[in-house]
This record gives C-alpha cells, sequence and structure tokens, in this order.
C-alpha cells in the first residue's frame, strides 16, 4: 500500500492520515443488523471524513433478494438512523452510493462464488479497485467455515493481479473453547495465510492501547517501577449496568467468562503486563502479548474454585428503576446456571510479574459502568509517619480508565497545610478526549480502515486466541467438575456476589470503588 | 523623535499570584454535579485581536475551543482607549463534557496600547506556562512589514496567522516569507490560508492515486484554478492560489516560463521536468464574501500519446462543505469521490495548527515559489506603470 505514497510526489508532506488502496468490500450477511447497525454507518462516516480511497466499493451479499437500488435504498435509512454524522450529506452520500452493489444469494452454494467473483472483476474495471478485496464475515459463526471454504475453492481467497491483496474480516465469537478455536484456525488456514486474516475484538480501540503503551513505554519514570518489586497488585474491572440487551439465546450459551474475560479483559491484561515491543508495529507488540499469555499459571481443575467466583444477578434496580432478574430476561432458561458475573485471581509467571495477583472483574447490572485497570503499588517500607493523623491515606494507585472518561490518575500522599503533620491522598488525573481536542474515532470506524490499511495491531492472532482460550477452558472445566453456586446470588444494582468481597479479602486487600 | 511606548498599569506577576489564589480558593470537586475539577495544560495559546470586534469573534472561538483544551489562553486586546483596564483573570471549568471530570483552563485578558508592539515580548514569555508549547494567534492583517514584529514572533513557538486578512497580498506573500526565514531558528510559522488548501492537496494527490490515471500526473497540460473575489473588497486575494500552485511546482519541479496578467486572470506558462510545457491560468470569481479568496474550481487535463484524461475538483453540496472530485480517464469510465470538508471552519482550522509543534516544510517550500511568482508579477506591474 505503500507503493503509491512512494510514487506519488504530491503525496509526502501531507497532513492527511494515510488512505488505503481502493478496494472492494464484500459483506456476508449484508441483511442483517450488524451490517445496518455498525457496519454501513461506520464506512460512511469514513468517506464523510474523506478516508476511503476514490473507487471503494462494497457488495452487499445475503440471500434476500434485493436490487443494487433498494439495497442502496436500506443502507441509507441505515445511515440516517444509525450515523453519527448527521444530517447526511448528499454528495458523500451519492459518490458512496455509487459504489454499493447487492449480490443475493445463498453463501452455502457453492456455485455461486464464481459468478461473485465475476462481478468483483467487474467493480475493478469500472471503478478502478485494482483486484483489492476484503472479505467481510458478519453471518452466523457456523457459516464461517463454510464461506471460507468456498472462497478459497473458488480461488476468491487469493489475489489474482500483481501486487493486490485479499483480506479477511472475522466477526466474534472465535470458538467456543480451545478446540473449537483451534479446528477454526486450522480451517481458515487452509485457504488464507496468517497476515490475511483480521479477527476482530472491537472492545479494545486503538487509541486505548496505544494509550497504554504511550504511557508505559513513552515515559522514563513508569517502566522501572512496572514490576513485581514495587507493584502490589492490579485490578482490572470491566462493570456494565446493562443486562443482556435482548441477546439473550447467545449469552445464555456464552457467558461473562466467554464473552468478556476470552477476550476483551485478557486482552487489557496483556497490554498492562507486556514487555516493551521491539518496535510499535503489530508484529512485534502481538509478540509481547502472547508471551504475557502464554506465562499465565496454569488453573488446575481443583483450584479453580478458590481462584475464581461466579455470580448471576436477580432482580434489583438500576439508576433508581426496577430490572429483571437474569431468569427473568426473554430467552434465558428459567434455572440457567449462566455466570453474568465473575471474580477470578490470575499469577503471570515471568521475571518480571513473580507471585504479582491480577484480579480481573466483569458483570453485568453493576452499579457504575465503567472499565479500568488500577495498579497499586506497595507501601512504603518504613512508616515515618506512624502514630500521625495518617487515617486518609492509601497506598499509590495509578488508574488507567478507559471508560467512561478515558484517561490516568494517580492517587499520591500530601501533607495537610498546617503546624500538625497530617496526611491525606490527592489524585491528580487528566483525560484523554479534552486534552488534545480531537475526538477519538468510532471502534467500528477504526478497525474498518486499519484492515484497509493492513494493519492489523488491533486483530488478535492465531496464537493470541487460542493462548486466551488455555486458562478460560481451564476454568471451564474446573468448574464442571464443582457443584453450580445458587444462582442468583447478588442483586442488580449491586457490585456482585459478597463471595467476591470474601475472595479478595482472604488476600489482605479489597475491591476499589471505581 | 521616537516616542516612549506606553507602560502598562500592571505588574506581570501579579497576573501569577491572582492565579495561584484563584486555584487555591476554588473547590476541588463540583459536588452538585459529582464532578472533580481537573487540571492538565498542554499549551499556552495567545490571542492577538487588534481591535474589539475582533477580540469578540476571538472569545466566542476560545470558548468554544476551550470546552475541548484545557490550557492557558492569554487574550491580548489593542483596544486604542485609554485609560488601559485592568486584566481580568479567570479559572474556568467546563461541566458537562466529561462523565466525572470536568477540565478547566485559565484565562487572561490583556487591554494593550494601540501601539503595543514593543511591549508584547515582555508579556508573552513570562506568561507562558513552563515546558509546554506557547502559540501565538494572530488575528487581522499580519504586521509583516513592522521590524519590531519580529521579536514578537520569536517570543513564541508558533506564529499563526491568515493570510486572507491581508489587503496587500502580494506585497505581503514576499513579506512573510522574508519573516518565515528570520524567524526559523525559534518559531514555526503555520497560516491558516495554506490549512485551507489541505482538503484540495488530498483530493489532487488521489486523482493521481486512481490506478488507471497515475500516467497522468507527468502529462498534465493544462491546469485551470478559479479562487473567490467578493467584489466589496476591492482587492482580490490570489494568496491561496498563489500556494496551490507553489505547492505543485515544488513537488513537480516546474519552472515558471513566462507569465502574462489580464485584469483579474493570469496565464501562466510552466516547464516541467523533460522539457515538457504546460498553462496554468489563474481566475479570480466574483462571488459571495465566504468565499472571498479561496479556492472554488480546479481543473487537471493531461495528454499523452493521444490519450486525454480531465479531472476536476469543486466546492459542492447546499452549503458548499463538500469537496468533489470527477475524473474522466480515457477508458471513458467516470468516477466521482467526494468527502466533507473544514475549510469554512475556523476552530477546525486552529485546531490543526495547534496540534503541529514542527516546522511545515511542504509550506516553506510552497511559499518560496509563491514569492518567485509574487516578484515576477510585481515586475510585470511595474513595467506597466512605466
Ligand atoms: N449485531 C451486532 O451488533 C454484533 C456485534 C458483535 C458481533 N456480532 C457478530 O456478527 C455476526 C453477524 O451478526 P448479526 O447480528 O448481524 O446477525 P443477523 O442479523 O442474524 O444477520 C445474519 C445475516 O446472514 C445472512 N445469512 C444467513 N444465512 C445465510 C445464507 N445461507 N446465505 C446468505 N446469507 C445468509 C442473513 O441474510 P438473509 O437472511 O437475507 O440471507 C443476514 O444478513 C455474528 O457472528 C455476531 O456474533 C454482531
Amino acid at each position: 500500500m505503500t507503493v503509491t505514497t512512494l510514487q506519488n510526489p504530491l503525496r509526502e508532506g501531507l497532513r492527511f492520515e494515510r488512505l488505503p488502496d481502493p478496494c472492494v468490500m464484500v459483506i456476508f450477511g449484508a441483511s442483517g443488523d450488524l451490517t445496518r447497525r455498525k457496519l454501513i454507518p461506520a464506512l460512511y462516516n469514513l468517506a464523510y471524513d474523506g478516508l476511503l480511497p476514490p473507487g471503494f466499493s462494497i457488495v452487499g451479499y445475503a440471500r434476500r433478494p434485493l436490487t443494487d437500488d433498494e439495497f442502496r435504498q436500506e443502507m441509507r435509512a441505515a445511515v440516517e438512523r444509525f450515523s453519527r454524522r448527521q444530517p447526511i450529506d448528499p454528495d458523500v452520500w451519492e459518490t458512496f452510493a455509487q459504489g454499493l452493489f447487492y449480490f443475493a444469494a445463498d453463501f452455502t452454494d457453492a456455485s455461486v462464488y464464481p459468478k461473485l467473483g465475476e462481478v468483483l472483476e467487474r467493480i475493478d474495471r469500472e471503478r478502478a479497485t485494482a483486484g483489492n478485496r476484503i472479505f467481510y464475515l458478519a453471518t452466523p459463526p457456523d457459516a464461517y467455515e463454510t464461506i471460507t471454504q468456498f472462497l478459497g475453492e473458488s480461488g476468491l481467497a487469493q489475489p489474482t493481479q500483481p501486487g493486490s491483496w485479499v483480506r479477511l474480516i472475522v466477526e466474534k465469537p472465535f470458538g467456543h473453547d480451545l478446540e473449537s478455536a483451534i479446528t477454526l484456525n486450522n480451517h481458515l488456514l487452509r485457504y488464507f495465510r496468517e497476515e490475511q486474516i483480521y479477527r476482530i475484538d472491537h472492545y479494545l480501540g486503538k487509541e486505548t492501547v496505544q494509550n497504554i503503551l504511550a504511557l508505559r513505554f513513552a515515559n522514563g519514570i513508569f517502566e522501572p517501577i512496572w514490576n513485581r518489586n514495587y507493584i502490589d497488585h492490579v485490578q482490572i474491572t470491566v462493570a456494565e449496568t446493562i443486562g443482556i440487551e435482548g441477546r439473550g439465546g447467545y449469552y445464555d450459551r456464552a457467558g461473562a467468562l466467554r464473552d468478556m474475560v476470552q477476550n476483551h479483559m485478557l486482552q487489557l491484561l496483556s497490554v498492562i503486563a507486556m514487555e516493551p515491543p521491539i518496535a510499535f508495529e503489530a508484529d512485534p507488540v502481538r509478540d509481547e502479548k502472547v508471551k504475557a499469555l502464554r506465562a499465565l499459571r496454569p488453573l488446575r481443575p481443583e483450584d479453580v474454585n478458590e481462584l475464581t467466583v461466579r455470580g448471576q444477578y436477580g432482580p434489583g434496580f438500576i439508576g433508581g428503576r426496577p430490572v429483571p432478574g437474569y431468569r427473568e430476561e426473554p430467552r434465558v432458561a428459567p434455572n440457567s446456571l449462566t455466570e453474568t458475573y465473575v471474580a477470578l485471581k490470575l499469577f503471570i509467571d515471568n521475571w518480571r510479574w513473580a507471585d504479582v495477583p491480577f484480579y480481573l472483574r466483569t458483570g453485568k447490572r453493576l452499579p457504575r459502568r465503567v472499565t479500568e485497570i488500577a495498579i497499586q503499588f506497595k507501601r512504603v517500607p518504613h512508616p515515618l509517619f506512624k502514630g500521625m493523623a495518617t487515617a486518609g491515606v492509601e497506598p499509590n494507585w495509578l488508574v488507567i480508565r478507559i471508560q467512561p472518561d478515558e484517561g490516568i490518575s494517580l492517587n499520591i500522599a500530601a501533607k495537610v497545610p498546617g503546624p500538625r503533620i497530617r496526611l491525606r491522598t490527592v489524585t491528580m488525573g487528566f483525560l484523554y478526549g479534552t486534552s488534545f481536542l480531537v475526538q477519538s474515532p468510532d471502534a467500528y470506524e477504526r478497525l474498518l480502515l486499519d484492515c484497509m490499511l493492513g494493519d492489523s495491531t488491533l486483530f488478535t492472532r492465531r496464537d493470541e486466541t487460542e493462548a486466551a482460550w488455555v486458562p478460560i477452558t481451564q476454568i471451564l472445566r474446573g468448574w464442571a467438575e464443582s457443584p453450580p453456586p445458587e444462582f442468583p446470588n447478588y442483586d442488580a444494582g449491586t457490585w456482585g456476589p459478597p463471595e467476591a468481597e470474601q475472595f479478595i479479602a482472604r488476600d489482605g486487600r479489597r475491591w476499589r470503588r471505581p | 523623535m521616537r516616542s516612549t511606548p506606553p507602560a502598562l498599569p500592571f505588574d506581570i506577576e501579579a497576573i501569577e499570584r491572582e492565579l495561584a489564589r484563584l486555584w487555591q480558593s476554588a473547590p476541588m470537586a463540583d459536588r452538585r454535579n459529582e464532578l472533580a475539577l481537573s487540571r492538565t495544560s498542554v499549551l499556552t495559546l495567545f490571542v492577538y485581536a487588534p481591535d474589539t470586534s475582533r477580540a469578540d469573534t476571538a472569545r466566542d472561538l476560545i470558548s468554544r475551543l476551550s470546552m475541548h483544551h484545557p490550557s492557558r489562553v492569554v487574550l491580548l486586546v489593542a483596544s486604542g482607549q485609554e485609560p488601559l483596564e485592568e486584566p481580568q483573570i479567570s479559572i474556568q471549568c467546563n461541566l458537562g463534557i466529561a462523565e466525572r471530570y470536568a477540565p478547566c483552563y485559565e484565562q487572561i485578558t490583556i487591554t494593550l496600547p494601540s501601539d503595543g508592539m514593543e511591549l508584547l515580548p515582555s508579556l508573552l514569555i513570562p506568561l507562558a506556562l513552563p515546558d509546554l508549547p506557547a502559540f501565538l494567534w494572530w488575528l487581522g492583517p499580519l504586521p509583516c512589514h513592522d521590524r519590531r514584529f519580529v521579536a514578537v514572533a520569536r517570543a513564541v513557538d508558533r506564529l499563526i496567522f491568515d493570510s486572507l486578512e491581508s489587503s496587500h497580498p502580494i506585497a505581503d506573500v514576499i513579506a512573510t516569507r522574508r519573516l518565515v526565514q528570520q524567524v526559523a531558528r525559534s518559531t514555526a510559522v503555520s497560516d491558516l490560508n495554506w490549512g485551507r488548501l489541505g482538503p484540495w492537496q488530498e483530493t489532487t494527490a488521489r486523482m493521481f492515486e486512481i490506478p488507471h490515471c497515475r500516467w497522468a500526473l507527468e502529462a498534465i497540460t493544462r491546469v485551470d484554478l478559479r479562487y473567490g473575489y467578493a467584489r466589496q473588497r476591492l482587492t482580490p486575494n490570489p494568496t491561496q492560489a498563489l500556494l496551490y500552485l507553489g505547492w505543485m511546482a515544488n513537488r513537480l519541479g516546474w519552472r515558471l516560463a513566462s507569465f502574462e496578467v489580464d485584469g483579474n486572470s493570469w496565464h501562466l506558462d510552466l516547464t516541467a521536468p523533460g522539457n515538457r510545457r504546460l498553462s496554468w491560468t489563474i481566475a479570480a470569481q466574483p462571488g459571495e464574501e465566504l468565499f472571498h479568496g479561496q479556492l472554488v474550481h480546479v481543473s487537471f487535463v493531461a495528454e499523452h500519446n493521444h490519450e486525454t484524461a480531465s479531472f476536476s475538483i469543486d466546492l459542492s453540496g447546499h452549503d458548499r462543505a463538500t469537496l468533489r472530485l470527477r475524473v474522466h480517464d480515457p477508458n471513458h469510465c467516470v468516477l466521482e469521490h467526494a468527502f466533507h470538508h473544514h475549510l469554512l471552519d475556523l476552530q477546525r482550522l486552529l485546531i490543526n495548527e495547534l496540534q503541529e509543534v514542527t516546522p511545515d516544510w511542504l509550506y516553506e517550500h510552497a511559499l518560496d515559489e509563491a514569492t518567485a511568482i509574487a516578484v515576477e508579477y510585481r515586475k510585470l506591474e511595474r513595467q506597466k506603470e512605466h
């Protein structure tokens, strides 16, 4: 993609973001919810901001019979409803819609793929897309294998023109345990090379990862103390106030451990725990993240109960309003044993982190929506101010807040002015969003653009997905072997089951109030 | 004999003392809204307004800007009124931006005597926050012919001005280049009018990246460029057009061969590497005040071995906030491309400049080329006068 950049002397020194090569994106599942709510609005927003190249085109693929024009009308309605750019700019829409096409077919029918190939070639000729393609799997996960197999067998999975590229975007969930993830990976890799595969984890926006890496590796003061000598423990919290929002069918099979911990929380953990990468590029960053995940101490089935707490919410109140319990939600079994809350303690067995506990907790229907990573530093070795008024003094916390108000805060102890020695904790903080005048782009916009640019930093690599499934599968096994807890065990609107408090209190620590 | 410039009736250090007092007495949190007040500093922004009406424009923009930028802002207003007012010092905290934090910024307003140029460095230097970049946004025409201004520019890290404000555009292009060279060691210079060219440059670069059209970059034979001219402004302002031409000439190695002026239309012949000739027309197109001095249309023709391709870029949309590219390539394929631009949004233009901390070499090169053309133009005008 840098070829054009180098050849074009007009490109040098311009302040615009890098522009992707012209390409066609084929969306499998184009009449579905994800396409309408997220993908097309995100692509339109990119077009509006001038981040898409001339000629960029989309082929929507689903069974419902629609003409190109009908598809364009439906997508326009979707953009009017879901785009953050309102009202629609008629010129931007018109030129964007010139590149929207619809392909009505069943993707389980192998015979239609050559026809898809012809459509793509025609678009290449008419819209100068140069054979570059992205296949986006916005379909139910059980279709991933069929589609990729037919793409591979029809020759569409590999580039046909010199210098062109073909990429595949796979939505989550990526497997339901280690074994299924390996099977799916093996299947995909029969038809695509690993560099072609972009596994989406839309939760961890690029900004957040880059902010954390910049904090850690662009500041001389943190890295020397970022280890077991100075850090007492780490707490990672992903708290949601929402319930399951009509996704009962999916959630009841998944649960909090698969839905949140396997992907999002282990991503956060690996960014905090990783060693400095040799370069700020996709592979070096992911190499280090995988190493951290691989160093997670194995969980033996007999220890799982000691290292985890499961919870499920009952009825309660959120923001002063009554909400039903999990088992009363639509499409949830009335005796469901699915966890909507989980707390766990993990250790990373390496030189840097030996014996430093990482406490993770996530849950639905908790009292506040917040995602944060809190790092507690050890107390000073000698309590100089003992016996003086130090009641309000906490150990130092460095808190990396991701939601809401992405930012960083640091607690330090300071003396209250006056003749007596009285110490209090003060918080110093700053917000990313209000410090630099720029809005962070929406996560899907960033991800789609990164894929077009061939930047896979934010997508999970094969070894990363599998490494993250290892501890999760160990926990699932441990849980399967022990009797299920008495569910529901926490009220909606509380910070989870009381066992979670005892769980951390046993170690002489407590959860932060985020 | 030189008169001594008027002195300010207050002590600069008192400003810092007052700010410290304000921060001490400010509550740490807004209890009613459960917000923590947060103080973060990223830069110091000095804003110079030569009159009270421009000061109002600046105030409005500063309050919108600081919604997202908790920094120190110092507004310097040349009031022309005596006696001078006492400085106004305040801390503003914005509720309702973030859920749990309210970013704050310091605002200082200082009124200056109308001829306060010499005083300025002694205000800018002590009031800039330590270790952070200091920006000076100069509203109104840039006093680039005033020698005392060099010391003002040198007192900050970046000077931001708008050549659209110029009333003698050709002379000012030449003087601005001299200023840029004089302050180069200490200060980067940003022209908001150059910032407005960003989307035009980007679109131009894009046309030649379309796979079918790459050949055309080295086969351009004709360029037509039109910029807006509001008649009530008396003279057209071709600075933006000159910078655009300067940019292309610099990037593609074009040299001026001949120059003709016909009223508000200029015809230039250029030589490209390999002794290729191409012609440029720059014409002022009468229109609304809003587009005075702004590019409104650029078209290119490229010819090579009996193949011809043409491209055009126009402002479009009901509010003209979209840039639309049309491409007709030799295979008769028509491709259109449009995106939203922020050419007319002063706040966005300013924000872009506040994010830059290093000199913009592309601007400096384009300004060099634009100056060469401006010098030729002046020669032609002088010849006519004789
Ligand atoms: N929705 C979200 O917000 C969201 C968020 C994160 C991840 N995801 C993931 O994204 C994927 C898609 O989710 P979704 O909510 O958009 O699903 P959905 O609304 O059920 O859409 C499924 C799409 O697949 C098409 N389809 C199904 N079988 C087909 C076949 N045999 N041939 C051709 N087309 C077929 C359907 O179109 P026809 O019926 O017209 O054929 C429809 O367009 C899932 O993997 C989901 O887990 C979704």
